[in-house]
């Protein structure tokens, strides 16, 4: 794990030398406290050590370490290109669907590597809940959206009850309770975008991954996903991937940074990253003077 | 200088610009000319128009022609003709539907047909039961199948009795039916039983889930009441009264019915289907009072009735009729799910490699293979089994003489054409269940769903109106189909309907076809042209089925 947090090494950061090589054993340091030792924040239930992902013969990521800690907000934000949401696909193996992807490296969730052989996707997926960027409710009643999960994994239950839960928990019931039966697609992409939450979290995942959930929604909507996020934190544990700093500042625990070339480069608390990173580059980017 | 010369550029580029755009029109309107000369030259041949009396046009031009142009023409100022329109087409669906009915009756054996809807009955009744009682999905379909195949199929118990319980449960419904029952109901019975009561359970079904109980129980009682009043007419056979009830008036009852309770703002529309109904009705009993005699049509119920004579008065195109429509339904049967499995397999499953492609690539050229060639196809294929028919072999130590298919049979036949149209539903299924989107795809694997579930649940809902669409215009065009039909079975001509599915058959190309050669010219000319008609209007309707379902299914997903 410690080999495998390479990318210090070859930041290109010129200005300050010496910093940089202080920056990077402290970097290391950083990590390795955050994940493994800061009690307060719960178990460690995502584990990447030396992930990489290539697609055909691009890598999209380089050596990714990192600890993602139980019952918390973890953001993910770095520049478009530098593959969040490739990392987001490897927790979840829906970077198995597509063809010239391959993974090596060690992904474990709750101590198990979910790239074994004896481990099957279907099942990962299951546990490991997913909203994507865009809205995408399936062309059913609203209803039948939050029970298609329940449905698919033979879940059997109360589903009028799961489905008003589910719907309560993500904000969306008031809006909706007297038209569970008509299309999702009827709704607003806000409504739709937690309705998708709503449907990710009918079947009671342990993880929730978010791939930039608000990118398409206005500022209401979005803080009332940002809300939500806060809310499920108890339950679940939350991966998010965002373009927004000021998103990942208010809602997450935890802030990994990955900058081009697929490379984390600074992991640590979300307040840490934002007052005082140890990197000068992930300062600028978040600063905004690149990415 | 430089100006003028551009000038003279523009004025050069914009003449040939206006030359241009009349070739274009004058290309459009001849070969739409062409094309309108053609069907009225075969329209003059086959309804004789000349032949009426002047005075039967005027009378309809009268009470039909007129009244439906001056509303459609105020209906069209509302936008509601289409749906007016619209509403004509329900009976004549209904119309449509019905013949095919009988049709197909010429050839199932109504007491064949009796006996299989009893059998149905059971393993739907069990499903239906099971629904009521709020049995878990698995459970009721384990039931259902179980039961379903016990009452079709029976147990294969050798060597047990075959009479009484036992002998029910050997054979199963069907074939006890048909070996021990010897009093089987007369056609209206077996239409009562096998189609009234269905409709009758469906249309109180979806009035409960519209409105109420109550109301579900009246639409039974009433389409019930409605097919025992047909026991008190004469002037057609009461089978045939109950088919139209069934088919024509209870459909159209409930499109008027759902029409005017969910768009009140569209009522008017009905306006066109009345006058339409009530000129034609009122123009036929003018014509009819006044005696005045209409056109001679080479088409009418009696072509559609009669087998093909030597006689063109007296020649008809049923066993033609029949005979496509089986072909019809072998196509179907067996192209449908080929098609559909296969184009599922190349998007969903097979791995993207050369092998994938280059079947792809094969089946793109396949769709472009001239039609003769699956006629021969289908001959060596399935009746000389590749040259191996009549030839024995020999198979663990049992000794089997290979045998080809009869030649000339519907099912030969149905199939040599549903390897011609294979690609064309490869290569349109294919497309639809492409322009499903990723997303959604990605939602249901993110959901835990297996391929299979995504397929089932996700992919075939949402591309189901474009393969619907795609075969059914498919299957229009094997209706057509000339060349593999003489190819396998023209051999075999045949003057009377087929008796079933190995039966020799004829179809309704072949028929024209072989009336080209007549050396009366009344057959080349006015039976020629009739069967023409015919064909045409059964694309026509096929085609439109296919338009309808794409519409309704559109209308859905928006
Ligand atoms: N299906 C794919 N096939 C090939 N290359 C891909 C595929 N998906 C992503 N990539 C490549 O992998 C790299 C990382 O992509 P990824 O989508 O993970 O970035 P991202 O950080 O999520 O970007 P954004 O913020 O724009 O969503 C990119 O260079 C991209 O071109
Ligand atoms: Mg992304």
């Amino acid at each position: 794990m410690t080999e495998g947090h390479s990318e210090p090494e070859t930041e290109p950061n010129t200005t300050t030398d010496t910093e940089t090589m202080t920056d990077d054993a402290d970097d290391e340091l950083k990590t390795h406290t955050a994940g493994f030792e800061s009690p307060p924040t719960g178990e460690t239930i995502i584990e990447a050590e030396d992930v990489n992902v290539w697609y055909d013969d691009d890598r999209a990521l380089e050596d990714i370490s990192m600890a993602v800690p139980e019952h918390n907000v973890t953001a993910i934000i770095g520049p478009s290109g530098c593959g969040k949401s490739t990392f987001l696909r490897c927790i979840n193996r829906m970077n198995d669907l597509i063809d010239d992807a391959r993974v090596d490296g060690t992904l474990r969730l709750a101590g198990k590597d979910v790239y074994d052989a004896d481990v099957d996707p279907v099942a990962l997926r299951r546990r490991v809940g997913m909203v994507f960027q865009k809205p995408n409710p399936f062309p059913k009643s609203i209803y039948d959206n939050v029970t298609y999960g329940l449905e698919m994994q033979g879940i059997d239950g109360d589903y009028d009850a799961i489905v008003e839960d589910a719907l309560r928990e993500a904000a969306l019931w008031d809006e909706v309770s007297d038209q569970l039966h008509e299309s999702g697609l009827e709704l607003s992409g806000g409504q739709q975008q937690r309705l998708c939450i709503a449907r990710a979290i009918a079947p009671d995942p342990e993880v929730l991954l978010m791939d930039e959930p608000a990118s398409a929604l206005d500022p209401v909507a979005t803080s009332q996903i940002e809300d939500l996020i806060a809310d499920l934190a108890e339950e679940y544990t939350v991966v998010i991937v965002t373009h927004n700093m000021q998103q990942a500042a208010r809602i997450s625990d935890k802030t990994a940074v990955f900058l081009t070339g697929g490379k984390l480069v600074e992991f640590d608390d979300t307040q840490k990253i934002f007052e005082n990173p140890e990197h000068q580059r992930v300062e600028d980017y978040i600063t905004g003077k690149f990415g | 200088m430089a100006t003028e010369h551009a000038d003279t550029t523009t004025a050069v580029s914009r003449t040939r610009g206006v030359v241009f755009r009349y070739v274009l029109l004058v290309a459009t309107l001849s070969a739409l000319a062409s094309l309108g000369l053609l069907l009225a030259n075969v329209a003059v041949d086959a309804f004789d128009p000349l032949s009426a009396d002047p005075s039967w046009y005027l009378i309809y031009l009268c009470t039909l022609v007129v009244p439906s142009l001056l509303v459609g023409w105020g209906l069209r100022r509302h936008e509601l003709l289409v749906g007016g329109i619209e509403a004509l087409f329900v009976p004549i669906g209904g119309l449509f539907g019905a013949g095919a009915l009988f049709l197909l009756f010429e050839v199932i054996p109504f007491n064949v047909w009796f006996a299989w809807a009893v059998g149905i009955a059971v393993p739907a009744a069990i499903w239906l039961l099971t629904t009521i009682a709020g049995t878990s999905g698995r459970v009721r379909a384990g039931l259902t199948l179980g039961v379903g195949a016990v009452a079709l199929i029976g147990l294969p118990l050798p060597g047990v009795s075959t009479t009484g319980a036992v002998g029910l449960l050997t054979m199963g419904v069907p074939a006890y039916i048909q070996r021990r029952v010897y009093t089987i109901p007369n056609y209206y019975l077996t239409y009562l039983l096998t189609l009234a009561v269905p409709i009758a359970l469906l249309v109180g079904h979806q009035l409960r889930k519209r409105v109420s109980f109550t109301a579900g129980l009246t639409g039974t009682g009433l389409v019930v009441i409605a097919s025992l009043a047909v026991l008190f007419q004469t002037v057609v056979y009461t089978y045939v009264a109950l088919v139209l009830v069934l088919l024509v008036l209870v459909p159209t009852a409930w499109y008027c019915y759902t029409q005017w309770h969910d768009h009140p703002a569209d009522r008017l529309q009905f306006a066109f289907p009345v006058t339409v109904l009530i000129g034609a009705g009122l123009g036929r009993i003018a014509v009819w009072v006044l005696s005045i005699s209409g056109p001679n049509s080479w088409v009418d119920l009696q072509f559609l009735q009669d087998a093909p004579t030597r006689y063109a008065e007296s020649a008809g195109l049923n066993p033609a009729l029949v005979g496509s429509l089986l072909l019809m339904v072998v196509v179907i049967a067996t192209s449908f799910p080929l098609g559909v499995g296969a184009a599922v397999y190349l998007e969903e499953y097979a791995p993207d490699n050369g092998f994938t492609r280059l079947i792809q690539l094969n089946i793109s050229n396949l769709a472009g293979v001239p039609s003769v060639v699956y006629g021969l196809l289908g001959l060596g294929l399935f009746i000389n089994l590749g040259g191996m028919s009549g030839e024995s072999i020999s198979l663990f130590g049992q000794t089997i003489t290979l045998q080809g298919m009869p030649t000339g049979s519907v099912l030969v036949g149905g199939m040599a054409i549903s390897l011609l149209i294979l690609p064309i539903v490869i290569i349109s299924s294919q497309e639809a269940i492409r322009s499903v989107p990723e997303s959604l795809r990605q939602a249901s694997f993110g959901m835990g769903a297996t391929r299979w579930q995504t397929v089932k649940h996700v992919v075939l809902p949402r591309s189901v109106p474009g393969i619907l669409t795609g075969t059914i215009l498919a299957v229009g065009r094997a209706v057509g189909e000339t060349a593999p039909l003489i190819m396998v079975l023209a051999a075999s001509y045949s003057s009377s309907p087929p008796a079933g599915l190995l039966d020799k058959a004829t179809a309704l190309p072949l028929q024209v076809y072989s009336w080209a050669f007549e050396p009366d010219p009344a057959f080349r000319h006015g039976v020629l042209a009739a069967g023409v008609v015919v064909m045409i209007v059964v694309l026509l309707v096929i085609n439109s089925i296919a338009i309808i379902v794409r519409n309704k299914y559109e209308a859905k997903q928006q």
